[in-house]
Formats: C-alpha cells, sequence, structure tokens
C-alpha cells in the first residue's frame, strides 16, 4: 500500500453544494446502491464487493487515522478491515448500512490496536472512559472560549501541542465518539450504530468527551483550574442519564 | 449528564441543537431561548469542533489498496460465517471418548445367562495424574467386576483451546 499526502482538502466544515435536501437525496442513493452492491457480492460477485470496499475506502482511512493518529497503523487496520468484511459478508444483515458495518469493524480494530499500543486493557466503561482520560472534570459544558483564530489554528504550535496531548490523553470511547461526530459527521444514530450503543449512551458519551477536551485545553491555555470540579458527580450523573 | 441548565436549557439539549439532532419543533423552542451564556457555550463547542477536524483530518492520503482489492477480488465469498468461536475440535480426545464408552456399553450390555440372577452396575470417574487424564470405569455383572481404565490425552496434546 502506497500513500502518499497531498494538497490540504477545503475545509469539511463547508455546507455540500444544492443544500440538505440534496445532500440527503444523495445519502439515499448511495444507501440504495450499496444495497443492490452488497446483494451481488454475498451472491459470489467479486467484483461488486471490491466496488464496495473502493466506495469506502477513504472513509474506513479516515477514521482509522483519526483514532490511531499515525498512517501506517491505519493503513494496516484498513486492510485488516477489508479482509475482515469480505470474511464476514455472509452475515452482513442486508437492510442495514455497509459504511456503518465498515466502520464498526474498522473502529473496533482500531481499538484493538489502541489497547496494544498503549499495552493495557480498554474497556468501553463509560465510568471508567470518563477516569480514564484523567481531565478535570466540569460540571457543564464551559462557556469559555480558547479564543483562537480559526485560520490559524494549525499554525498555533502551542496551541497544536496542547490539541495533540489532549486527544492523546482522550479514552478510547471518548476518542471514537468523538472522531465519528467531529470528523466523520454522523448522526446520533448512526453512531449509535456504529459503536453498538445506544443514543443515551452516544450523547453521554459526547458530552463528557467534549467537556474533557474543554478542561485540558483550557488549563493548557493557562486557565488554571477556572473548569475543574469534582469528577465523581459527572461518572454518576453519565451513569444515570443512559438511555 | 449533569442537568445543567442555562436559561432553561439544558447542556444535553443544547449539544444535541448544536449537533443538528432536534425536530425543528424543538429548535424553534431552543432558539427563542438562547441567551449570552448559551450562545458562549455554542461557541465554545464549535471552536472545539473547528480544532478537532484540523487536527484530525488535516491531510488527505492518496490510497492505493489495489493489491489488497485484487487479493480479496481472487478469494472466493465465505459462505457462512460461525455465529461465535468455538471451541477447537479435538479429533484424539473425542475418539478416545468414543471408544472408552463403547467398550463401557459393551462390557454393561454384554448378553448374560437367562438362569443367572444378575446385577448389573457402572460408574465411570475422571483421574488426573502428572497431567494426563484417564477415565475409569468399574463394571458390576452378576457378581463379577471389571475395571477399565481409558488413558486420555495429556491436556497438552490437545492444543491450546481459544
Amino acid at each position: 500500500v502506497q500513500i502518499a499526502m497531498q494538497p490540504r482538502i477545503p475545509h469539511m466544515l463547508a455546507p455540500p453544494p444544492g443544500g440538505a435536501d440534496a445532500a440527503a437525496a444523495a445519502r439515499e442513493q448511495a444507501r440504495e446502491e450499496d444495497r443492490a452492491l452488497v446483494r451481488r457480492a454475498k451472491e459470489g460477485d467479486r467484483a461488486a464487493f471490491a466496488t464496495l470496499l473502493r466506495r469506502y475506502e477513504r472513509r474506513v482511512f479516515h477514521v482509522a487515522n483519526a483514532m490511531l493518529r499515525n498512517a501506517d497503523d491505519a493503513k494496516d487496520v484498513c486492510q485488516e478491515a477489508f479482509w475482515k468484511a469480505h470474511n464476514a459478508l455472509a452475515s452482513f444483515d442486508g437492510n442495514a448500512q455497509f459504511f456503518t458495518w465498515m466502520y464498526r469493524i474498522t473502529v473496533n480494530l482500531s481499538i484493538d490496536y489502541l489497547r496494544k499500543r498503549r499495552g493495557e486493557r480498554v474497556e468501553f466503561d463509560d465510568a471508567r472512559a470518563n477516569g480514564e482520560d484523567g481531565a478535570a472534570d466540569p460540571t457543564g459544558l464551559s462557556p469559555r472560549r480558547l479564543g483562537f483564530d480559526p485560520h490559524q489554528a494549525l499554525e498555533d504550535v502551542e496551541l497544536r501541542k496542547h490539541l495533540t496531548a489532549a486527544i492523546d490523553k482522550l479514552s478510547p470511547a471518548h476518542r471514537t465518539v468523538l472522531v465519528l461526530r467531529e470528523v466523520e459527521g454522523l448522526a446520533y444514530q448512526e453512531m449509535a450504530d456504529v459503536v453498538g450503543c445506544s443514543i443515551g449512551t452516544i450523547m453521554s458519551r459526547l458530552f463528557h468527551a467534549r467537556k474533557n477536551m474543554q478542561a485540558y485545553l483550557l488549563e493548557a491555555q493557562g486557565g488554571g483550574k477556572v473548569v475543574a470540579h469534582a469528577l465523581a458527580d459527572a461518572e454518576g450523573a453519565e451513569e444515570g442519564n443512559k438511555s | 449528564m449533569k442537568p445543567e441548565t442555562t436559561n432553561g436549557i439544558s447542556d444535553e439539549l443544547l449539544q444535541r441543537y448544536f449537533d443538528g439532532e432536534l425536530s425543528p419543533n424543538e429548535r424553534a423552542q431552543v432558539e427563542a431561548r438562547l441567551d449570552g451564556d448559551a450562545r458562549l457555550k455554542l461557541d465554545a463547542l464549535g471552536e472545539m469542533r473547528v480544532l478537532f477536524r484540523a487536527e484530525l483530518s488535516p491531510e488527505t492520503p492518496a490510497l492505493d489498496f489495489s493489491s489488497t482489492f485484487d487479493a480479496i477480488s481472487h478469494a472466493p465469498i465465505v459462505a457462512s460465517v460461525p455465529a461465535a468461536r468455538r471451541r477447537r475440535f479435538l479429533p484424539m480426545s473425542a475418539a478416545g471418548g468414543l471408544m472408552a464408552a463403547a467398550a463401557a456399553l459393551f462390557l454393561f450390555l454384554r448378553p448374560v445367562a437367562p438362569t443367572m440372577n444378575v446385577q448389573n452396575a457402572a460408574s465411570v470417574e475422571m483421574l488426573e495424574a502428572e497431567g494426563t487424564l484417564a477415565s475409569v470405569f468399574q463394571i458390576e455383572n452378576g457378581g463379577e467386576h471389571a475395571t477399565v481404565i481409558w488413558n486420555d490425552a495429556t491436556p497438552s496434546s490437545q492444543g491450546e483451546v481459544p
């Protein structure tokens, strides 16, 4: 596998051309095409399966790369994910979305990679994940802004250093939801399908992941302990809010 | 999630608003109550989103998985996948067990003279000594007694069970 870096793409925040309706129609058309390809692949059409994988190779790589933050590891995970999908195609429910299934395989493999890299056991226990991040956890979302210029953010060496450290500290559970939401732009239901949990759990994880990130960055920026509050409350609250 | 509220808007609701997960009706209700603090929280969330996206999707690599796809397209599609990982089949152990059971059954059920007052009984015991498993069959047959000891494979010869 060869990876050659290309120039940076335009920001993903830009709305799709044609607006939300056009984007929804495009998504539905893509789903229909996926379903047809899955059907053919299950019937033994290998070209159809290769087409399916090619459709999602970039997105699968993005997820793995965002999770692992290492292109070589992400590349390995992608290859493993493609083979795993091939070997498990017969068990795939044709009515489900193919890309959420692929994401699920990729996320699970990425977590395995993280686990090996960290040399420790990683669990999807929310209370544990909250503590695992080790950040001071505010009781609510912070109204404090970091106050940087979005266009200059990547040129701010100090900010990037703190950001990298903050992301590295995130538990795999929290990193997963942030990647799926903020990078891939998945809806809560899609995230729940990928992770295999309820929407309530997704919201809870997302909430705490964001709070922890804010707390790290504000503290790193010199905000001291302004956002530091007891972690124990948040852990209990997170458990209580799962649906 | 902590039920923190800003002007009647909980953080949970604010997060769902930020993520575009509210119905148009709910959205309008939130917008009607957005005050300075809630807006600051939304700004802070937006700031995080920009940072996170910038950091985690900074470059678009040109990927070439063609060799993988090529290999996959030449591999046969797997027809079915086991629902769960199963214990590895242990042919030696299974064959040994079957033969031992057959021997015990033969001794226990073999025909006897009809005039004899027969009282049959059998018991099976598993023993392990120095890593070797053995089945001990005690067979009572109308006063006769037989003991069959069947040596099973040692655990080390059975391979690792996943």
